[in-house]
């Protein structure tokens, strides 16, 4: 049942995706706003997909592939649906929802699990899954917010700027946006990463393992931290700061795209 | 009650009449009043812009008797209201009645949504005809002039209009070189308020795009100028801000945001490396360069130093041609919101054609009951007061059950105003 609710909500973000692809490339708000319902929808039949999968296993499997992309795609839709609609940036959704699509896809297409790696149990574990989590969404939607300045700030350098110019939101708003979602995400990144620390040393009792996934999560982190430190000490804006962000996300594709394969160190406490 | 607009626009009349007939926002008011005060009309509304004056009224028509066809009392009407403008403006009326047109009922409806869209006006999708609607509307209900039918029809064309400007682009786009210059500056900063803005030289052109730029904004202005250092005192006290030396420009460019330069000059004021040298000062913060001279007051290439966003007259004008042509393209989508709008409109008018039938008809039930009671006499005066009130209530419930579903017909069935006076006729109401 999970996988079909999850096929489904796939659908629905790709779906999603096409109108608010369709919105960037005729501007017709129509479709922005069949994006929007498009979007809910699928979030909501995801949602549900979580909760037949606590049905079935008592826990939510997010430590596979599968598990993986499916929780951050949950995610980054849930985050980009609250900005789009928080700050009326209905085109937010043309830059990050696609991201939001293709994870989604991603964990369509994985073999799904047996019995859950790793399951959601006492306080610890569920913070440092949900804090990492929301942490990378964070810095998904930060991707897409950069990509959209890039385009925006090439159409008005252009001195030739489309229409589309006039429908993107000004640079000034979409700098600030990323950078607010940068230091939010570094803070629930730094919870995630200090809570696995606390985990790890709980079950296994060591502070650090050296697993390939942590050890690369500490560094994204330190990418992106790179971000407020860099604007304050060497007054780095614009583009440079647009380029840092999607370099940034590079290593949070190889996080979820080359090393969801492994085992982490993380294994099941005590039930 | 028919509705009719009567008016005159850049399409129909010269300037010079429209000039004329062109009137104050507080005149407008007056003018309402003035023509509703004629006989026949029931409620006005008066619009007043540059580029056009339209009376919209509602009411039966100046009738000159009972028998006479609601067209012919329209036509009466029309020809008082263009006599008591012609008087009032002293314009003839032959030049009035000959540069006017006149729409009725939905095509009046149409008519407003269309011009409240900016889907009529000179410039197709310009903003500010939609607010100017508006204070044309509010005016005329300040001074008691209009009432429900055109409260609804403004209220709704104003809605409608809105919506066309929501889903299409035909207002999003700018289209004119200084609205281009004002919506790149929003796009680059987003909100203009404490930005600084620097312009250069003190003619009428750096005036006018200093104007638009500051709007409601608040801009600090400097305003800097070779001879005419009077004039740039005068403009920078216009905007409340400081004018300096032609000379001080390359240093001020580190703290200005937006410079607008139109001056007359030789050689450029800003070169590239006065760019790069502030640009060093500015921590890449971004600035926002507008050459209106010509020939030009900043370098060429001084477009290319990171954070610089330069534009020439050029360019403003390509993207302001450019988005007219678009804006042009979207006519078309307008028009088929107006037309879905101007529908309802009209179900809405014909509902309310419909309300003072069904008035007429619960008034006739009333009636009925209380004459069968006073008819029955002692019979129900001298019933234990209990069962007489319960007689009450199942005689009223009687009648609502009877009335119920002609009411609801009449609403709900197409073309409801025919049924209404088929009702007038079967119960003789007036």
């Amino acid at each position: 049942m999970a996988t079909i609710l999850l096929r489904a909500a796939f659908a629905g973000y790709l779906g999603g995706t096409l109108a608010f692809l369709g919105y960037l490339a005729t501007r017709r708000h129509g479709l922005a706003k069949i994006g929007l319902g498009l979007s809910v929808a699928a979030l909501a039949v995801h949602t549900a997909s979580y909760g037949t999968d606590c049905a079935v296993y008592r826990a939510m499997v997010i430590v596979t592939p599968r598990g993986m992309c499916s929780l951050l795609a949950f995610v980054t839709a849930a985050l980009t649906l609250a900005i789009a609609a928080r700050h009326r940036l209905l085109i937010l959704g043309a830059f990050i929802m696609p991201i939001v699509a293709i994870l989604a896809g991603v964990a369509v297409a994985a073999p799904e699990p047996g019995t859950p790696a790793v399951v959601l149990q006492g306080p610890l574990f569920p913070l440092h899954v949900w804090t990492t989590y929301l942490g990378f969404a964070g810095f998904t939607v930060a991707f897409g917010v950069a990509v959209a300045w890039l385009v925006q700030e090439r159409e008005i350098r252009s001195r030739h700027p489309k229409p589309l110019a006039f429908v993107l939101p000004p640079l000034d708003t979409i700098e600030r946006l990323s950078l607010s979602l940068v230091n939010h995400a570094l803070l629930l990144t730094g919870a995630g990463i200090v809570t696995g620390v606390l985990y790890l040393k709980q079950t296994d009792g060591v502070w650090w393992a050296w697993e390939p996934k942590a050890t690369a999560t500490v560094a994204c982190w330190g990418i992106y931290a790179a971000v407020p430190v860099l604007r304050r000490t060497a007054g780095w804006r614009g583009r440079r700061l647009a380029l840092l962000l999607v370099a940034g996300f590079v290593f949070v594709v190889f996080i979820f795209g080359g090393l969801s394969h492994l085992p982490g160190p993380l294994k099941p406490g005590p039930r | 009650m028919g509705l009719l607009c009567l008016g005159l626009s850049h399409r129909t009349a010269p300037l010079a009449v429209r000039e004329r007939l062109a009137l104050s926002r507080d005149e407008i008011a007056e003018a309402a009043a003035m023509v509703r005060r004629l006989s026949g009309i029931d409620e006005a509304v008066v619009v007043s812009t540059c580029n056009r004056i339209e009376l919209y009224i509602a009411g039966a028509g100046r009738a000159a008797g009972p028998a006479e066809p609601p067209g012919v009392a329209w036509r009466r009407t029309v020809g008082a209201v263009v006599r008591l403008l012609a008087k009032a403006r002293r314009v003839p009326a032959g030049v009035l009645a000959r540069s006017s047109y006149v729409h009725a009922d939905l095509d009046a409806v149409r008519h407003l949504i269309e011009v409240a869209a900016g889907l009529d006006s000179q410039v197709v999708g310009e903003a500010q005809i939609l607010p100017q609607v508006r204070r044309a509307h509010e005016a005329s209900l300040r001074a008691g002039a209009t009432g429900p039918v055109l409260n609804g029809v403004f209220n709704r064309a104003l809605a409608a209009a809105k919506r066309v400007r929501t889903e299409t682009e035909i207002g999003r786009l700018p289209a004119s070189v200084s609205s281009v210059a004002v919506d790149l500056a929003e796009r680059i900063f987003g909100e203009l308020a404490g930005r600084t803005v620097l312009l250069i030289g003190t003619g009428e052109t750096a005036e006018l795009v200093a104007e638009n730029l500051v709007g409601d904004s608040d801009l600090m202005v400097l305003v800097a100028s070779e001879r005419h250092h009077e004039a740039a005192r005068r403009i920078a006290h216009r905007f409340g801000g400081e004018a300096i030396e032609l000379a001080a420009v390359p240093a001020a460019l580190a703290r200005v945001d937006i410079v607008i330069a139109a001056t007359a000059v030789k050689e450029p004021v800003i070169l590239r490396a006065h760019l790069a040298a502030a640009m060093a000062h500015r921590k890449a913060r971004p600035i926002f360069l507008v050459d209106l001279g010509v020939p030009r007051n900043i370098e060429a290439g001084a477009g290319d130093v990171a954070g610089v966003y330069l534009y020439d007259l050029d360019d403003l004008k390509g993207v302001a041609d450019g988005n007219l042509k678009r804006r042009e393209e979207w006519i078309a989508p307008a028009r088929r919101i107006a037309e879905a709008e101007v529908a309802a409109t009209g179900a809405w008018l014909a509902t309310l054609e419909v309300v003072p039938v069904i008035r007429d008809l619960e008034r006739f039930g009333e009636a009925c009951r209380q004459a069968v009671l006073a008819r029955a006499g002692r019979r129900v005066r001298d019933l234990p007061p209990e069962t007489r009130e319960e007689v009450e209530y199942l005689t009223k419930a009687l009648v609502a059950k009877l009335l119920h579903p002609p009411i609801r017909n009449l609403k709900d069935l197409p073309g409801p105003g025919r049924y209404a006076d088929l009702v007038r006729r079967l119960f003789g109401f007036q």
